[in-house]
């Protein structure tokens, strides 16, 4: 454009917008962390597709049915399926994305702090903070650790 | 409701359990800044304003004055040619009166808002500014002469804000 | 040629102003109803398309991948369109013509809306979808430019706010009988006139609610839809068209960018006198004076006439000429795209005999829904016929 105005007379904008939201946690949300505070893991069923999901559904995403069957998953059978470290303000965070058997999907958390290193496949088990300090929030499970 | 399916869905939550927190809530906030570039034909207007001018740009092949401006024509679909400074009196296009601010509070104040059309641009041709110095509201009309009343020179920053607002004529 | 393309099935959650469910849950609800009124499982779908409008309402940025496993898209070609308030309407077009390329024998169509999230008041994301430079800093509002757009209207043709405010009697009432709305209401002219002013002319009851909720319609071929009925319900005609993005330059008493697309949709479909031919319309609504501007717009109504028509009763649900049985976005709810969509699954529904309480008198066989969005210039038209 040979219109285009010298370097000086360009202008820009500066503005801001504040944003804040309050998210329900869902039919499946609500009853899963409801029950996680209570310190049990559960996974919604597919009876369908023979199919557990966690994080819990309401709806197999394959076959599109109502999922209103759950069932219990031991906290303490978990593995590592893969795991990254962050380095932030309060030091050293190892957070690993743990699946159970024959389960689809998977829980994140942290890794127990401490000397033990993560590895891919180890054998872990979810660690629930005590009963008081539980909100009905993902992070009741304090971290996972080896078994 | 269909044949098959004897009942809508959903789950409702009340405000009171919403209030108390008695579902399950996560809160979260954020504050978006953003530094936006004017662009050559907004650079320019904002610039005249802080002159204490109006300019719009004329496309030659159908010869509107287009306010606000734009290096383009959105009809020719070509470029714009020049430059044309306006007049900074005009005519209430539409108006209204807002008791409510941008969170959907209530205003202590009325604010008195309208289009207004650029004397000396096209038919139709305007922006979006606030009008004062009303003695009531009745006095406001669609088809009224208006004329901008500017902050003094040394406060102008080259804003829409620069135009304090129309007043009638 | 485009191939013929019938709507098979319809589902919608309830409209509320907060539900517990997560948008995705919302929209496999509305889904695995559309699916289940039509009668076929996920394995049939070949395609779908969501729809939805802008992400701050549920706090959840792209949220065309958010929704995809509740809307059936999960490992499909699928994809999200956006035309603002628009887009309840558009998603069905867009399905439209992946059946009718031949692309697919049958494409979902899904809309959501989950609105209660935002905080202190939904009404706060539209502030940004005006001029950051020029609009902004004066502190401009969206109901502002419905305030001016219905000023600019009134002023045109001379309309009292009481002429406009049936509109909101009509429709808050016919939403009683719908069992999903949030705001169906017996209320009076005078109730309209008393309500809170909030940006003068727009009163608290010249508006629809904010409101959480889907719904989904299922499009297939023609060959697809007789197998599961003799007497489908086509696809008769659709048309968008979208108005200049400078707002203040535009003619606010007349939505000529709504004639287009009705036009469009009207030679589609090969009709000549829509008054005549077309036995009822859900017409957007999210604020009365809109129902009136758009039936004019649709050539329902001369320029200015039909406030009108509305005050002799013609558009009351057993009228001549119903308009919005449903109870619109005013009685039933707004939650944006999935109030558009509403729209066109009550055309589905009283096309099919299926609309309980709501079903219009006399006898129907086209019927037309119509939405209208981004920044108040764009329009959906979608006409379905039954022979
Ligand atoms: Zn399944
Ligand atoms: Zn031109």
């Amino acid at each position: 454009m040979d219109l285009a105005l010298n370097e000086e007379e360009l202008k820009r904008w500066s503005d801001h917008i504040p944003l804040m939201w309050k998210y329900t946690a869902g039919i499946a949300g609500e009853r899963f962390l409801q029950l996680l505070k209570q310190g049990t893991l559960q996974a919604s069923v597919c009876k369908n597709c023979n199919k557990l999901f966690l994080p819990p559904k309401i709806f197999c995403k394959d076959c599109f049915a109502q999922l209103n069957e759950w069932r219990d998953v031991s906290p303490d059978d978990g593995f590592i399926y893969s795991f990254t470290s962050l380095t932030s303000g309060d030091g050293r965070r190892t957070v690993v994305l743990v699946k159970f058997d024959g389960v689809e999907g998977g829980l994140l958390g942290f890794f127990k702090p401490g000397r033990e290193e993560p590895k891919i496949g180890m054998k872990v088990r979810a660690v629930f903070k005590p009963k008081q300090e539980r909100k009905g929030s993902l992070s009741d499970i304090q971290y996972f650790e080896k078994i | 409701m269909s044949e098959r399916v004897k009942f809508f869905p959903g789950r409702e939550v009340s405000a009171e359990a919403f209030q108390s927190g008695s579902v399950l809530l996560t809160e979260y906030s954020t504050d978006l800044k953003y530094s936006w570039a004017s662009g050559v034909a907004i650079s320019k207007f904002l610039n005249e304003l802080k002159n204490g001018k109006i300019v719009g740009r004329k496309c030659n092949r159908c010869d509107r004055i287009l306010v606000p401006p734009r290096m383009f024509c959105e009809e020719c679909f070509r470029l714009t040619d020049s430059w044309i400074y306006t007049k900074d009196t005009g005519t209430v296009n539409t108006y209204s009166i807002a008791y409510v601010g941008t969170d959907a509070s209530r205003l202590k104040e009325p604010l008195y808002i309208a289009v207004i059309n650029i004397d000396g641009a096209s038919p139709g041709m305007g922006f979006l500014h606030l009008l004062n110095e009303i003695k009531s509201e009745k006095e406001i009309k669609v088809g009224m002469k208006v004329r901008a009343v500017w902050k003094e020179q040394s406060e102008r920053t080259g804003s829409i804000l620069d135009i304090k607002y129309f007043k009638p004529l | 040629m485009p191939r013929k393309v019938c709507v098979i099935g319809a589902g919608m959650t309830l409209f509320r102003r907060r539900m517990l469910e997560t948008p995705k849950e919302l929209a496999f609800e509305a889904t695995r109803m559309a699916l289940e009124s039509a009668g076929i499982e996920r394995k049939e779908v070949d395609t779908v398309v969501a729809g939805s409008a802008p992400d701050a309402f549920d706090g959840v940025h792209m949220k065309g991948e958010y929704l995809l496993d509740g809307s059936g898209g999960y490992a499909r070609p699928y994809s999200r369109v956006f035309v603002g308030g628009a887009t309840g309407v558009y998603t069905p077009i867009a399905a439209w013509w992946h059946v009718a390329s031949g692309l697919s024998d049958v494409c979902l169509a899904v809309a959501e809306e989950k609105m209660s999230p935002l905080q202190p008041h939904p009404q706060y994301a539209f502030w940004s979808i005006f001029d950051h430079t020029i609009e902004r800093p004066l502190g401009v509002t969206l109901l502002w430019i419905f305030a001016l757009e219905m000023r600019r209207y009134m002023h045109a043709y001379n309309i009292k706010e009481e002429e406009i405010a049936l509109v909101s009697v009509k429709n808050k009432a016919n939403a009683l009988d719908h069992p999903c709305a949030q705001l169906g209401a017996k209320i009076t002219v005078e109730d309209v006139m008393k309500s809170e002013k909030m940006v003068w002319p727009v009163k608290r009851l010249d508006v629809s609610p904010t409101s959480d909720g889907a719904a989904a319609v299922v499009l297939a071929s023609e060959e697809f839809a007789k197998r599961l009925t003799k007497d489908p319900v086509y696809v008769a005609g659709c048309g968008w068209n979208i108005d200049s993005t400078y707002w203040t330059n535009r003619d606010l008493s007349y939505p000529q960018y709504l004639e287009n697309a009705a036009r469009m949709a009207y030679k589609q479909a090969g009709i000549k006198n829509p008054r005549k031919e077309i036995d009822f319309a859900e017409v957007y609504d999210p604020f009365d004076y809109k129902e009136l501007h758009h039936m004019e717009g649709l050539q329902f109504a001369k320029k200015g006439e039909a406030p009108k028509m509305t005050a002799s009763g013609m558009t009351q649900r057993n009228g001549e000429f119903p308009i919005n049985p449903s109870g619109g976005l005013l009685g039933v709810g707004n939650p944006i795209a999935a109030a558009g969509m509403m729209k066109v699954c009550e055309v589905y529904f009283q096309l099919t005999n299926q609309a309980g309480k709501r079903q219009v008198k006399k006898e129907v066989h086209t019927g037309l829904a119509q939405a209208w969005g981004d920044l108040m210039q764009y329009s959906s038209v979608l006409i379905l016929r039954r022979n």
